[in-house]
């Protein structure tokens, strides 16, 4: 058996790498990853947060006095300050932590509830399906972004009500996808040989039906978490996400807005760290799209 | 057709009502008390209850929602209004003139932005894409491919800003400021909301067009002898432009609601700029108001745009009897 899973495992990143942009994307991600979870060792969250007004707007690659942690020491801005004279380098590495978690929480969060309710829709029918169904059509007659404006004006703006409303807005269309995945594998005979065999409604759903309709979803998911970054930048952008002085990419150009003349790097930094994750979490997608893509076996 | 449209209609109610209700539920949720606001900051509890009932809060979430819905005759008349159906939500806490006065006003506003960007997307996502697909692999397919790529993974706020950047700072070319009256300065925010639009529309066009020349009919029309300047326009083109078409009916609503975000960029005086100010100011029939109409335009949107292409092909209608439309077409984020 686990020779078995290997085997597919070996196969599936066979097909994934001769997608050079792909695994382009793949690195990508790896990358901020990395710096996301080194980023206390690399700047202190203390000495992002902080003021120092005196190096205000320091220059790329610049060096000047600053005090962190109440000693004086020689720092090196390597993309500059921002108006608080914070480290805008330091600022994105922290603020990649941030969007890497909203991006993962909100697709989880999304994936398993809205999975759960598409599979029981798709393999029960009837009433409750359509119950589950038009609920999700409402919640899709509202556009994302604005929906999730909504919810956190109506809330107020704090980490955990931007996850929720992310979270929430992306939720329906996974609903739809497991919902026709379940439907189209729910007569096969390997699910009636379970059936016949005794086992429960909910053991075949979780054991034979949904890993047989994942191939979609974990495509969509990847999708997913790219625009789920962006929705959580474009909230924090307009006044309604992070909150600064927390580091996030979104609120970081939010503030850098108006120093556009005197500061376009503070400006042009975290859009491209924006651009450049949501970029490799498409080019991965695509990738897993084909990878995953029955039809274009060998 | 007719039963078509009617059915199309019919199901529409059910969803909008649903929306109304998610909307108008999340403003009564919201913590803040409006009557509280719109006193001065040391009226007694006493003061504010009389507002609440004068305003209608004190009733329960039903009632509120009823009068929502079908208006609101209070005991004074300062607070009352005909309703959604009438268009009539009251006035604004902050400017004190009547919400939907203010949103019709602006509409116009966004849907100028909003034909322009579409107006655009079309113009330069067709002619790339087919440029892309008829060279594929060569260096030109690659730059359109990358340039895409990127257009999908920009976001557009940064992009309004980074042409500002360039264009208004430092080459002064264009405004940074934009209003309707004055149409160069609605390039920017035009191109910044198309953006997107532009990327899809480009993949997908280079997509179907690569698709549609492997097919049989196009070898056939080779095979007879048309010059290849005639298999691509006039044989795979048409063809090849359906599911392009449909992409673009799809992304018309998208564009409304980007424009949120795009209008805040550059100052642009519509519906974006009333709903974001209004969030910013707690102005809580203001943003209900713009939120619903919002929401309410991107259905009838989508709406029209279907029962428009079941005129077109009829292969649509067929496919969606019975079938409630989705918003938001492919996968909602519309990436191809």
């Amino acid at each position: 058996m686990e020779q078995k899973y290997k085997g597919e495992f070996a196969e599936f990143w066979k097909r994934y790498r001769r997608n050079r942009l792909a695994v382009v994307g793949l690195a990508l991600i790896g990358l901020y990853v990395i710096l996301a979870l080194g980023a206390d060792l690399l700047y202190s969250y203390d000495f992002i947060t902080g003021n120092q007004i005196p190096n205000a707007f320091s220059g790329i690659a610049s060096f000047a006095e600053v005090e962190d942690g109440g000693t004086v020491r020689r720092h090196l801005y390597l993309l500059g300050a921002d108006n608080f004279g914070r480290d805008v380098a330091g600022r994105i590495i922290h603020g990649a932590r941030v969007s890497l978690i909203i991006g993962f929480v909100t697709v989880a969060f999304a994936v398993v509830i809205g999975g759960s309710l598409g599979a029981v829709a798709g393999y029960y029918g009837r009433r409750l399906e359509t119950v589950i169904m038009r609920g999700a059509d409402i919640l899709l007659a509202i556009p994302n972004i604005l929906f999730a404006l909504a919810i956190v004006a109506a809330l107020g703006p704090s980490f955990r009500n931007l996850l929720l409303a992310i979270g929430i807005t992306s939720l329906p269309v996974y609903v739809r996808l497991v919902r026709a995945s379940v439907m189209t594998v729910k007569d096969q005979e390997y699910v009636e040989a379970a059936r016949a065999q005794g086992a429960s409604d909910f053991r075949i759903i979780l054991i034979h039906i949904i890993p047989n309709c994942m191939a979609p979803v974990i495509v969509q998911a990847t999708l997913g978490i790219a625009q789920s970054i962006l929705s959580a930048a474009s909230l924090s952008f307009l006044g309604l996400g992070i909150q600064p002085p927390s580091p996030e990419w979104g609120n970081m150009l939010s503030e850098a807005r108006s120093y556009i003349i005197s500061a376009p790097h503070t400006l042009i930094f975290p859009g491209l760290a924006i651009m450049t994750v949501i970029l490799a979490y498409n080019l991965i997608g695509d990738g897993l799209r084909d990878a995953l893509d029955p039809k274009l076996k060998r | 057709m007719l039963k078509y449209i009617i059915r199309r209609l019919i199901h529409l109610v059910p969803v909008l009502l649903g929306v109304t209700l998610i909307v108008f539920t999340l403003t009564y949720i919201s913590p803040g008390n409006p009557a509280r606001m719109m006193l001065p900051q040391d009226s007694t509890d006493e003061q504010v209850a009389e507002l609440e009932k004068a305003m209608g809060l004190d009733e329960p979430f039903v009632m509120q929602y009823f009068h929502f819905l079908f208006g609101y005759d209070g005991p004074g008349d300062s607070f009352d209004y005909k309703g959604l159906w009438a268009l009539d939500l009251g006035r604004s806490y902050v400017s004190n003139r009547p919400v939907f006065g203010t949103i019709l006003e602006r509409f116009p506003n966004t849907m100028l932005l909003t034909f322009l960007a579409l107006v655009l997307s079309i113009v330069i996502s067709i002619p790339f894409g087919i440029i892309s697909a008829t060279r594929q692999y060569t260096k030109t397919d690659m730059a359109v491919t990358i340039a895409a790529l990127i257009g999908i993974s920009m976001p557009a706020f940064w992009l309004g800003m980074m042409l500002i950047w360039v264009f208004s700072v430092n080459l002064r070319w264009f405004p940074s400021l934009a209003n309707p009256a004055n149409l160069k300065s609605i390039i920017l925010p035009a191109l910044t909301l198309a953006a997107m639009n532009t990327a899809v529309q480009t993949r997908m066009t280079r997509s179907s067009m690569l698709e549609v020349v492997r097919q049989d009919y196009i070898r056939t029309a080779r095979a007879k002898g048309v010059d290849e300047r005639n298999v691509i326009y006039r044989h795979a083109l048409r063809n090849a432009l359906i599911p392009v078409v449909t992409v673009i009916g799809l992304q018309v609503g998208q564009l409304l609601v980007g424009a949120v975000l795009t209008e805040t960029v550059f100052s642009y005086p519509g519906i974006g700029t009333i709903m974001v100010d209004a969030i910013q100011r707690k102005d809580t029939p203001q943003i209900l108001a713009s939120v619903v109409f919002v929401a309410l335009v991107f259905a009838l949107v989508n709406l029209g745009v279907d029962i428009l292409y079941a005129f077109i092909d009829p292969r649509i209608k067929a496919q969606y009897i019975g079938v409630v439309r989705k918003k938001g077409g492919l996968l909602n984020g519309a990436k191809i």
